[in-house]
């Protein structure tokens, strides 16, 4: 074989050429407006019509939890236009890959606000990509409802447009902080973090460190870790030297995985509590009982195998829609949520409809019930939070299924509501 | 210096899998001019298939993988008689694009069957953990150092020893001259692309053991090209030392200095290479007469 200069021409294209492509191009899926008579189209408003945008993450680094995300978020819709529509009109979902890459997020949030418009967008659960998108949104008083990851920046100050429906960062924080040093008896805990290399990684890091220097307690040990990482070992054989008392994990769940396989690899028994991003079965799934039985995590949803009425409907719907594989997945649940209030917020802004009257429909929202999915979702014109009860889960290897650790009330009185709600 | 140690061994055994795609390319390269940027690909392949084995058809551990790796092959063949052939004798960049795209649908496909979520394997290679001379080290670590370096060894032999391996390398050499000593080329590259795609699966068939299965697998490709040029993209041992040495900085700099400093500086141990000694560690310069 001979290495030449026009080879290595070649291979340097090849290999620009496939990091693009591994990093991903533009491209959007879904339908795009059909015609009909039109009501307030610049909106995406039509007779029997209306558009409604979606961006998430299809083919990026962060699918593996977007994508039960936007199947749940359907499930609602074709819902919803099965049951005929709402107000006459069928919703019609315009998809947009973000990749989890910020130009691509940009450039589809410009898609969707003039060339078709939407009257509203859900999704944009990369929080990098969220982030950069957060002044055209506000600028444009673009609806946003239900992003998988809110970030602090969406929140706060209260921006008119955006609807977060999972409880925010700093209330996760609080009740994952809480419910762990009360279990350990802690008063001044040495914590270690693993977190996730994006800006919701950043945020819920400072959270923890803001929290423990007020409450008491430390940070021995701050690792970050790609979500495309092949191993985690490294971090976390940095995080047990550092003997902490419990490590909190902010993450994909893969990489939950990661972290648990390493830590049984060191032989390293440290209770793991991770915030909804790393929960789900998968971190149970990698590692024996002894050492999953370490691993505990928050959600404001309850997982599709407790027995609420609202998880029955849930499976009935997946099962409906062809998503039943994934009614299990704890971004499935998010997702149907989210989907569940643009439904309600479109029935209350009426027929004449506009990305104002969905904003005051979606303010309407008052103690929407979930069944026990979660706590009633209620937004209000200064409160945008939605949810704010989280409670923490653990898998119970015995049964096969997860076990919720008391009720949302319980944990209540940890949560400072630091973003509003 | 245990803390040292450790992440060194915990380089090693993702340096293997590094190394055993490495392997993948190198065989495909050398022996049919192709560089296979659907490597990785193949090795997220290599692990579905295995979770398919295991889950859907309930096969044992062994079996499953024997089956899996067979299957891999069968791709790979089907994939240089209806893909590659055609492209004997067309320029190298097109050669390189097909590879792209071959890359973008073979992740597509992949998620349109399995989905997005990552999946756990049902039943697993051993995991636990035994301490030596003060270092945690996982059963399945050394289980996958331990086929790496049997591959290794049998495909040094293979190109030494055998026939079939002897032909490869001549073709490898020049496929002119081969054909005239009575070579069938055709039977060599599709061999070339069986092997080479089942060593991609090889390798997915590993890393689904120490990790979950899903399609982010395919990133790994883009850590086994640099350990490819890095050890010469001609050198069946290069590749494989190249894999190590790439695991090993890896973990040493996520350890040392952060996450995401290693990616700067494994891709700029790759751009050093390319600039300064662009045949790699193992690999032979060549002069082109013109």
């Amino acid at each position: 074989m001979r290495l030449t200069p026009r080879f290595g021409t070649a291979l340097t294209v090849g290999a620009l050429a496939i990091g693009v492509a591994a990093c991903g191009s533009n491209s959007s899926g879904g339908s795009g407006a059909s015609s009909g008579g039109t009501n307030n189209a610049k909106e995406g408003v039509k007779a029997n019509q209306v558009d409604y945008g979606m961006v998430y993450d299809q083919t990026g680094p962060t699918n593996v939890s977007q994508i039960p995300w936007a199947h749940g978020f359907l499930t609602q819709i074709k819902k919803a236009n099965d049951a005929g529509g709402i107000n006459g009109r069928k919703i019609n979902i315009i998809a947009a890959d973000e990749k989890a890459e910020v130009p691509t997020g940009v450039a589809a949030y410009k898609k969707l606000s003039t060339q078709t418009p939407v009257v509203g967008i859900s999704g944009y659960g990369s929080s990098s990509v969220q982030e950069a998108v957060l002044p055209l949104i506000t600028k444009d008083n673009m609806p946003l409802v239900g992003p998988q990851s809110i970030t602090k920046e969406a929140l706060v100050p209260l921006h008119k447009s955006i609807f977060a429906v999972l409880p925010p960062y700093s209330d996760q924080v609080d009740v994952l902080l809480g419910y762990e040093n009360k279990k350990l008896g802690l008063t001044a805990p040495k914590v270690g973090i693993f977190r996730i290399t994006a800006a919701s990684g950043i945020e819920v890091d400072n959270l923890i460190k803001e929290r423990l220097k007020k409450n008491g307690g430390t940070v021995v040990s701050d690792q970050e870790g790609d979500p495309a990482a092949t191993s985690a070992d490294a971090q976390v054989q940095k995080i047990v030297a550092a003997k902490p008392d419990y490590i909190i994990l902010h993450t994909s769940p893969p990489q939950t995985a990661s972290v648990m396989k390493a830590l049984q690899k060191l032989g390293a028994k440290i209770p793991v509590i991770s915030t909804f991003a790393g929960g789900g079965p998968t971190g149970y799934q990698a590692v024996p009982k002894d050492f999953g039985n370490l691993l505990e995590y928050t959600a404001g949803v309850t997982p599709s195998d407790v027995s609420v009425p609202g998880n029955a409907q849930l499976l009935a719907d997946a099962t409906k829609y062809g998503y039943a594989k994934e009614a299990t997945n704890t971004a499935f649940t998010f997702g149907y949520l989210s989907g569940m209030a643009v439904v309600q917020g479109l029935k209350n802004a009426g027929k004449t409809l506009s990305r104002a009257s969905f904003i005051k429909g979606l303010e309407q929202i008052n103690g929407l019930d979930t069944g026990g999915i979660s706590e009633p979702i209620t937004y209000g014109a200064q409160d945008h939070v939605g949810l704010s009860a989280t409670r923490p889960y653990k898998f119970n290897y015995d049964t096969g299924k997860f076990e919720a650790i008391g009720e949302y009330s319980d944990y209540n009185s940890y949560i400072t509501h630091e973003y509003g709600g | 210096m245990v803390e040292f140690f450790q992440f060194v061994i915990g380089g090693l055994a993702v340096g293997s899998i590094y190394g055993l795609v490495a392997l993948g390319f190198v065989l495909i390269f050398k022996s049919t001019d192709v560089f296979n940027f659907a490597q990785g690909d193949l090795l997220m392949v290599g692990a579905y298939l295995l979770f398919t084995c295991l889950a859907t058809f309930s096969l044992p551990m062994i079996p499953a993988i024997l089956v899996a790796l067979a299957m891999a092959a069968l791709i790979g063949v089907l994939l240089q008689v209806i893909v590659f052939r055609p492209m004997i004798g067309k320029p190298l960049l097109t050669v390189v694009m097909v590879t792209i795209a071959l890359s973008l649908i073979i992740r597509s496909v992949m998620q349109i069957i399995y989905g997005a979520q990552e999946r756990t394997l049902p039943s697993r290679l051993p995991s636990d953990a035994f301490t030596f001379l003060g270092l945690h080290i996982s059963r399945l670590d050394v289980i996958v150092m331990a086929v790496t370096a049997v591959t290794v060894t049998a495909f040094a032999l293979f190109f030494r020893r055998s026939k079939l391996g002897l032909e490869m390398r001549a073709t490898a050499e020049s496929v002119e001259a081969a054909v005239l000593s009575g070579i069938d080329a055709n039977k060599v590259f599709i061999l070339a692309f069986g092997i080479g795609t089942a060593t991609a699966a090889l390798g997915g068939v590993l890393m689904g053991n120490l990790q979950t299965v899903s399609p982010q697998l395919n990133a790994l490709g883009l850590l086994a090209f640099p350990a490819a040029v890095l050890g010469g993209l001609t050198s069946i041992p290069g590749a494989v030392v190249g894999g190590l040495i790439i695991g090993v900085i890896q973990q040493l700099s996520i350890g040392y200095i952060s996450s995401t400093a290693a990616n700067v500086v494994v891709y700029g141990l790759l751009l050093v290479m390319l600039l300064v000694r662009p045949y790699g560690l193992f690999g032979r310069p060549t002069v082109e007469r013109v």
